[in-house]
């Protein structure tokens, strides 16, 4: 494993997502509130690591998929080996794996970013015989939505996203094939908001990949047939920005819930999803794509 | 811990002159997507107050407590010169299948006459929303919605014996020095009485209150950046969140360096900033004078600068001192007040006091050289 040359000269004491001085003794980035183990964990790499960001509106499943990806990972699935740096990057796949052991799904992710996972990952991609260390925040998507809709509520979204090497923009695609247009405009302004942090000018295309990963493809399995054309068709706002303004977009269909059951209240009149067993599917394909992009 | 009993209803909406806008933050579910955001507002609600609100408001898990009925608190100042007061609670379940309770934070956005017409208490501004909403808290979305009445105010002081220990004046003492150097705190209040983080608050001189952002009954999130969280559960988890931090953690068991130490030397000049006034502090909660301490903050609408609240303690004490003042004395202290001109409410107040009291005096001394 080579020191990376074009790694700049990281400080123990700065924060690696906004460049924040903290005192030696702190935890977390008292700005943006990344953990301040990344940085020291990174140093002792002598690598600086690729940041992947996980972006989505509220409820998409950004943390489902996050928790089941990493843990594919540490489990060696597909071309990968992936150590976790730190207990902290542990974190979340364990509160994901072990609620969809229990039949729940994991609590909402909190709009407080000092409450949210972060996972910092070795990771060999053994086909292509190369190490990428990757920083994959769990944001929350109320805080994303926030900073989308009125830039500089949540910076932190501002700094991650500035500095993320490959995005995952997941999308609702059971809501979509429903012929719900939420999806589509969340997708459309959370392009648009990439578009202007990343800034290039008019003329050119963001080279930064973007995998477009249709979520909950288990409601509509005709998704993971074309996920392109399926975009083209229920997400076209997406598709159009996609094409007009991004260089690098590939499109990809994924599931984590294999049957999902409804528990029903009858006191509260309540109906809660309860997932019955996973069967995963298409969860690597979107990373893997990133990877080699990178 | 449910704190409703500090939260008491404070007026009937017939009296009502006080119109503030007001905002729900909380999640459901509509046509305009799900999540936690802001739900309902009126309409003089500024995009830098929604951006503040948004980013200041508990999400969540962001109450304290589990139980249903469980309360919180978040009071901030807005940059455009109003203060935001939320009032946190449960509101079912969260919809999305995830767990847990949806928190509800109904929001009201004060000019400073406003808050100024409740003490610039948070905890008074909130009994009028539970006054206004009851037990069912909106989960409407609306676009636009009408002002809010919140009354016509109050300044009701806290209902806490005047009488405390020891640990408790420097408790509240730290938190007052704290917060009137402008640092950020966590207090413990696990195990003190009802109405201490109210008290604490209001032994805030008022104008300082108008500038610090405040919290209690939530889970401490430092994203949030609020400076004053009082707490009284996850103590030991919330402790380690502090440690290291330039936050300062305030256990009654542990007062701050040098609180305390303060008002021993009564009467002894101290270079440390607000010294005199922290004195002022210790001596009227030791003498279990809290109404008057109250009124004293409740009166300080200008200058608490240190110069500023100390010319006020000493105002306070030669009140004292002349009631009781020799010939001389009395004559250095008039002469001193003579042409005084008072930078706030209080100082004002007090002079008017002091004069009547050195008049009074003066008759006094005047009758004893005749009698003589």
């Amino acid at each position: 494993m080579e020191p990376s040359a074009t790694m700049r000269k990281l400080e123990p004491d700065v924060c690696l997502i906004c460049g924040t001085r903290n005192p030696d003794s702190a935890i977390q980035c008292g700005v943006c509130f990344a953990p301040m183990a990344v940085v020291q964990d990174a140093i002792a790499q002598e690598r600086e690591p690729e940041i992947v960001s996980v972006v989505g509106e509220s409820n998409v499943g950004k943390t489902v998929y996050l928790g089941v990806l990493l843990d594919m990972l540490a489990q060696r699935a597909g071309d990968f080996k992936a150590i976790p740096k730190g207990a902290y990057s542990v974190d979340l796949q364990q509160t994901v794996i072990s609620h969809l052991a229990h039949r729940m799904f994991p609590p909402k992710t909190p709009m407080e970013a000092n409450s949210w996972y972060w996972a910092y990952y070795q990771v060999l991609h053994r086909a292509l015989n190369r190490w990428v260390d990757l920083v994959m925040p769990d944001m929350a998507g109320e805080s994303l939505a926030a900073e989308v809709q009125n830039p500089q509520t949540f910076r932190v979204v501002h700094s991650l996203l500035n500095k993320s090497s490959g995005m995952l923009l997941l999308c609702d695609a059971a809501q979509a094939a429903n012929g719900a247009t939420q999806p589509d405009f969340f997708g459309m302004k959370m392009l648009s908001y990439i578009d202007s942090v990343l800034g290039v000018g008019r003329d050119q295309r963001i080279n930064t990949p973007i995998a477009v990963v249709l979520c909950k493809a288990d409601h509509c399995p005709e998704c993971f047939d074309d996920p392109e054309a399926f975009v083209e068709a229920n997400l076209n706002r997406v598709w159009n920005l996609c094409e007009n303004r991004f260089a690098n977009v590939a499109f990809f269909a994924a599931s984590v819930v294999g049957s999902l059951g409804y528990a029903y209240d009858e006191k509260n009149q309540e109906a809660t999803a309860v997932p019955l067993h996973t069967a995963l599917c298409g969860i690597l394909e979107p990373f893997e794509w990133i990877v080699q992009q990178l | 811990m449910d704190r409703s009993a500090t939260l008491t209803p404070t007026h009937d909406q017939e009296t009502s002159s006080l119109l503030v806008d007001h905002a729900v933050f909380t999640s459901v579910r509509s046509p305009m997507g799900e999540g936690y955001r802001i739900i309902a507002a009126s309409g003089g609600l500024r995009p830098d107050e929604r951006m503040e609100t948004t980013r200041r408001a508990p999400s969540h898990g962001g109450l304290n407590s589990e139980d249903p009925d469980a309360l919180g608190l978040v009071g901030f100042p807005l940059p455009t010169g109003r203060y935001c007061v939320g009032l946190v609670r449960h509101a079912g379940k969260e919809h999305t299948s995830r767990g847990g309770l949806r928190v509800h934070t109904h929001f009201v956005f004060l000019n400073r006459a406003q808050f100024a017409a409740f003490a610039c208490d948070p905890w008074l501004v909130a009994g009028a929303i539970v006054a206004i909403d009851g037990d069912e808290p909106p989960l409407k979305p609306e676009t636009t919605c009408p002002q809010l009445c919140l009354g016509d105010g109050c300044s009701q002081p806290p209902d806490v014996s005047p009488r405390m220990s020891s640990v408790e004046v420097g408790w509240l003492e730290s938190i007052v020095a704290a917060a009137l150097r402008g640092d950020p705190l966590v207090a413990n209040a696990h195990g003190s009485g009802d109405g201490c983080e109210q008290l604490a608050w209001r032994v805030i001189p008022s104008v300082m209150r108008e500038k610090r952002s405040m919290s209690i009954g939530l889970t401490y999130a430092p994203s949030r950046a609020l400076d004053i969280c009082f707490i009284s559960e996850r103590i030991e988890e919330t402790r380690r969140l502090v440690m290291n931090t330039r936050t300062l953690w305030i256990d009654p068991a542990t007062p701050l360096p040098g609180v305390g130490a303060q008002a021993q030397g009564k009467g002894q000049a101290s270079s440390a900033p607000y010294a005199d006034w922290l004195v002022l502090t210790r001596t009227t909660l030791d003498s279990g004078r809290l109404g008057e301490l109250i009124r004293l903050c409740d009166a300080i609408d200008g200058d608490a600068t240190p110069d500023g609240l100390a010319t006020t303690a000493r105002l306070y004490d030669h009140i004292d001192e002349v009631s009781v003042a020799d010939a001389a004395d009395l004559a250095r202290l008039t002469t001193r007040y003579g042409g005084f001109a008072p930078t706030c409410r209080a100082q004002k107040l007090l002079v008017e006091r002091f004069k009547k009291t050195a008049a009074h005096r003066a008759q006094q001394l005047s009758q004893e050289a005749c009698e003589e």
